[in-house]
């Protein structure tokens, strides 16, 4: 009786811890078997991070905001803007360079600016700031395109960092293994991070301690916004067209794979490890889904769910 | 002459792997008696309570009530059986009334709407304040403008309406003045004529004397004794919880006094006027005060937390602004705050990060802000090692040490940063005997390295004990400067009450 009341409380505190990789697991296994030619096989790897890679750069800037628990509600329209304003900028003869510098600091190191300065500055909360300047960004997209597309003199070669490849690896893969790297330094080796996560827990002892909270905290939201912008970028390029709504979903899908981060590895923190979970999960579902013909509805539905289940299973904890 | 056992404890036992906080503990508590249990930081006190409160499951052992056996499975099973809880924190919600109070986790009277009665609530509330002697209207008073005091009272309140009929105090004169805490034990007389048995927790010698009936010591999770107060004095009770020999409580020690490395002069704020006052190297100053009297006041605004509206700050002889927390800490000052948890700590993070947070970058490669793990662990087990702060490993987190040790970890953090001038707020409140003299032995090792420390406390032992001049501080402005060896205890305390000194001051001249 005792024997098995002991394994039970084992297993559901492994599943508390790593729940998540169980799901990850889980899921692969079931699109393995079910697809088994498809799913396992490099190519399709690929692929499916290049699908997320977009998706990966906006919920890696989620996550510096996580660990200091802050979230920015505007990420989505800050995507749709920067792909709007890179290619209206191409349109108006900016070289792709220069172009896409331009956007980075127009759009993200801009919004990301107003957001930190507001929070920290004049102390008004997240989500009311946030959520405001999501509307100015969805105010301004329509402004500069009034509610049209952008394609028109988009360099060809502009397509190369959303759809390139080197050797058979995306491009879009290497840009975001790249830029995780850099995070993983900056979260976890270096001040940046080290600060980051004691203002989270504890802001009072951080400016006790001499920590410059408010720096620190707008830099979060400077980083958050960048890499939500970089991400508006890859898509544009991807698709060589500024769409106006093409950001919408990143919002939900950003804040949730970085939520789903938080149940695993550093618990209750937005880290980079479980970040990355998050956003293998979300990958594999979609593109498993899509393989094994669940239409588009259902895909939602079924997503959902598993968030749900996932956070569930990592919340609950036997014993005291 | 045995009553019936109202509570009984038998051999109960709980592990947190690998560790066991509590083995085969027995503790019982008879109607009506007020009981003191004690032991210092680490002994298991908080892991009986919190079994008791249904906050933690027991792993072995039998809880007895009235002589039967009960679960306690969750804080409202342990309301509903009678026990209550008064937590030093006390929980309470800033923004609601001392009548509100009253009522959370009970029913709210309802109007036939079904909607809540504010009328009849603050009729209730009134009635069952009343009780205490407390001011008119205390009800319709928000809670975050009411002194600890009566907040206090209104938890009590709280717990009888609910039937308690053992009633848990933690540390309850931790935040108390000494008015107030007479007060509170004139209410504990009361509630124990009326057959409700305290159990009292602190690490208030004195107080567990004054007004317990028995006390239970525990120390490392065991039981060492349970005791008449009658039977038993003070240095039996001390020696038990240490379980080795008394040691030296106050490790002073002839420290040269070199130049002065401080300087305040008609320093004011709004809450503190004019201050002048100085401080040199190896010497230590000590500040006293009642709650209220602008010591942590004056401290804020020489660290740049608080704006101040006059005066100067010399740091060896050079004026300085102070215009920020960061800037102070530049220019060469510490302070290990008065919450340890909520202001000296991280408590999430590891031992390690907390001891190099004010000082990141020293343990970082180049100027770019990455970090040399191995240096960084290297230091900080140098510092585990040096001040014996007892934790295994300084990549655990510090939440799970002792009071003592983590603020054995706060002043490690500011030995780090090489501060010529340290801040003591109340380094010892709420840590056990053996490891108070610990921190006064690190003080005074501080002070022989040519740091000036300032030390400040509301405890007139602590500050005859340690330090080498103090000024005692009244409504805000010094109200005079003495030294321990012409001083006795009383004359503080009434500089204190009153802020004037009789005759021997003495000493004002100094060298």
């Amino acid at each position: 009786m005792v024997a098995v009341e002991k394994i039970g409380l084992r297993v559901s505190n492994a599943l508390s811890n790593y729940g998540t990789i169980a799901i990850l697991i889980g899921l692969t296994g079931i699109f393995a078997v079910a697809k088994p030619h498809e799913f396992l096989t490099v190519k399709n790897g690929f692929i499916m991070l290049q699908q997320i890679a977009p998706l990966g750069l906006v919920s890696l800037g989620v996550t510096f905001l996580l660990a200091m628990r802050y979230y920015d509600l505007s990420i989505g329209y800050v995507v749709s803007l920067s792909g709007v304003v890179a290619t209206t900028l191409f349109g108006n003869g900016f070289s792709v360079f220069t172009g896409i510098l331009t956007t980075i600091f127009l759009v993200g190191c801009l919004f990301g600016f107003v957001n930190g300065f507001i929070v920290t500055f004049l102390r008004v909360p997240p989500l009311v700031v946030t959520i405001g300047v999501g509307f100015i960004c969805y105010g301004v997209i329509y402004i500069i395109t009034g509610g049209k597309a952008v394609f028109y003199g988009i360099p060809e070669h502009f397509g190369y960092w959303g759809s390139g490849m080197v050797w058979f690896v995306p491009v879009p893969v290497i840009i975001v293994a790249v830029i995780f790297a850099a995070c993983y330094v900056a979260l976890e080796k270096s001040s940046l991070g080290r600060y980051m996560y004691a203002i989270g827990n504890n802001e009072t002892t951080s400016s006790l301690s001499g920590v410059n909270v408010k720096l620190v905290k707008m830099l979060g939201f400077l980083l958050c916004s960048s890499f939500s912008c970089m991400a508006g970028i890859l898509i544009a390029s991807e698709n060589m067209v500024g769409h106006t709504t093409a950001g919408e979903r990143y919002l939900l899908l950003g804040l949730t794979a970085a939520f789903l981060g938080t149940s695993t590895f550093r618990k209750g923190e937005g880290n980079l490890w479980g970040t990355l979970l998050g956003v293998l999960i979300l990958g594999i579902a979609y593109n498993g889904m899509t393989m094994v013909g669940v239409e588009y509805k259902w895909r939602e539905v079924i997503t959902g769910s598993i968030l749900i289940v996932a956070l569930a299973i990592s919340s609950s904890k036997k014993g005291k | 002459m045995e009553q019936q056992n109202l509570l009984e404890v038998k051999n109960v036992s709980k592990y947190f792997p690998p560790v066991s906080a509590l083995h085969n503990v027995c503790f019982d508590v008879v109607p009506g008696e007020v009981h003191g249990l004690i032991g210092e930081n680490g002994a298991g006190k908080s892991t009986l309570v919190k079994i008791l409160a249904g906050v933690y499951s027991k792993d072995s052992g039998t809880i007895l009530l009235d002589g039967k056996e009960v679960t306690i499975d969750t804080p409202h099973e342990a309301t509903s059986l009678g026990l209550t809880f008064i937590h030093q924190e006390l929980f309470q919600v800033p923004y609601s009334t001392i009548g509100e109070s009253l009522f959370f986790g009970r029913k709210y009277p309802r109007n036939r709407f079904g909607l809540i009665d504010w009328k009849s609530l603050r009729k209730q509330a009134s009635d069952e304040l009343s009780k205490f002697g407390v001011p008119k209207n205390l009800e319709n008073q928000l809670i975050s403008r009411t002194s600890m005091a009566y907040r206090y009272i209104a938890a009590i309140a709280k717990a009888i309406s609910q039937q308690c009929r053992i009633l848990f105090m933690d540390e309850p004169t931790a935040s108390l003045s000494k008015d107030e805490a007479d007060k509170l034990f004139e209410i504990i007389a009361e509630l124990k004529k009326r057959g409700i048995s305290i159990v009292y927790i602190s690490h208030r010698l004195e107080e567990i004397f004054k007004i317990c009936d028995r006390v239970t010591i525990l120390r490392d999770g065991q039981l060492v004794g349970a005791h008449r107060i009658s039977d038993i004095n003070i240095e039996t009770v001390i020696y038990s919880m240490l379980g080795e020999s008394l040691r030296d409580k106050f490790p002073k020690e002839k420290i040269k006094i070199e130049r002065e490395v401080l300087r305040v002069s008609g320093l004011k704020s709004r809450i503190v006027s004019e201050t002048t006052f100085s401080l040199r190297r190896g010497e230590i100053l000590g500040i006293i005060g009642l709650v209220g009297s602008g010591r942590t006041e004056l401290m804020n605004l020489i660290f740049g937390l608080d704006k101040k509206t006059g005066g100067s700050v010399y740091i060896d002889g050079k004026e300085v602004a102070n215009s920020s927390v960061r800037s102070a800490i530049r220019n060469g000052i510490g302070l290990v705050p008065e919450d340890r948890q909520g202001q000296g700590l991280v408590l999430n993070m590891e031992v390690k990060a907390n001891i190099t947070l004010a000082n990141f970058f020293k343990y970082c490669f180049g100027r770019f802000g990455i970090i040399n793990v191995s240096k960084e662990t290297k230091r900080a087990e140098d510092y585990v090692d040096k001040l014996r702060i007892k934790v295994k490993d300084v990549r655990g987190k510090v939440a799970y040490l002792s009071g003592g040790n983590q603020q054995k970890v706060v002043i490690a953090k500011w030995i780090d940063t090489d501060s010529s001038i340290l801040i003591f707020d109340e380094p010892t409140r709420g840590i056990d005997i053996g490891a108070k003299t610990e921190v006064y032995r690190l003080i005074v090792e501080l002070a022989k390295k040519g740091a000036g420390i300032i030390f400040i406390s509301s405890e007139i032992d602590e500050i005859l004990g340690i330090t080498d001049r103090f000024l005692v501080l009244y409504k805000g402005r010094i109200a005079g400067e003495f030294t321990p060896e012409d001083t006795s205890p009383d004359q503080v305390a009434i500089a204190m009450q009153l802020g004037r000194y009789g005759n021997g001051s003495g000493g004002k001249n100094r060298a």
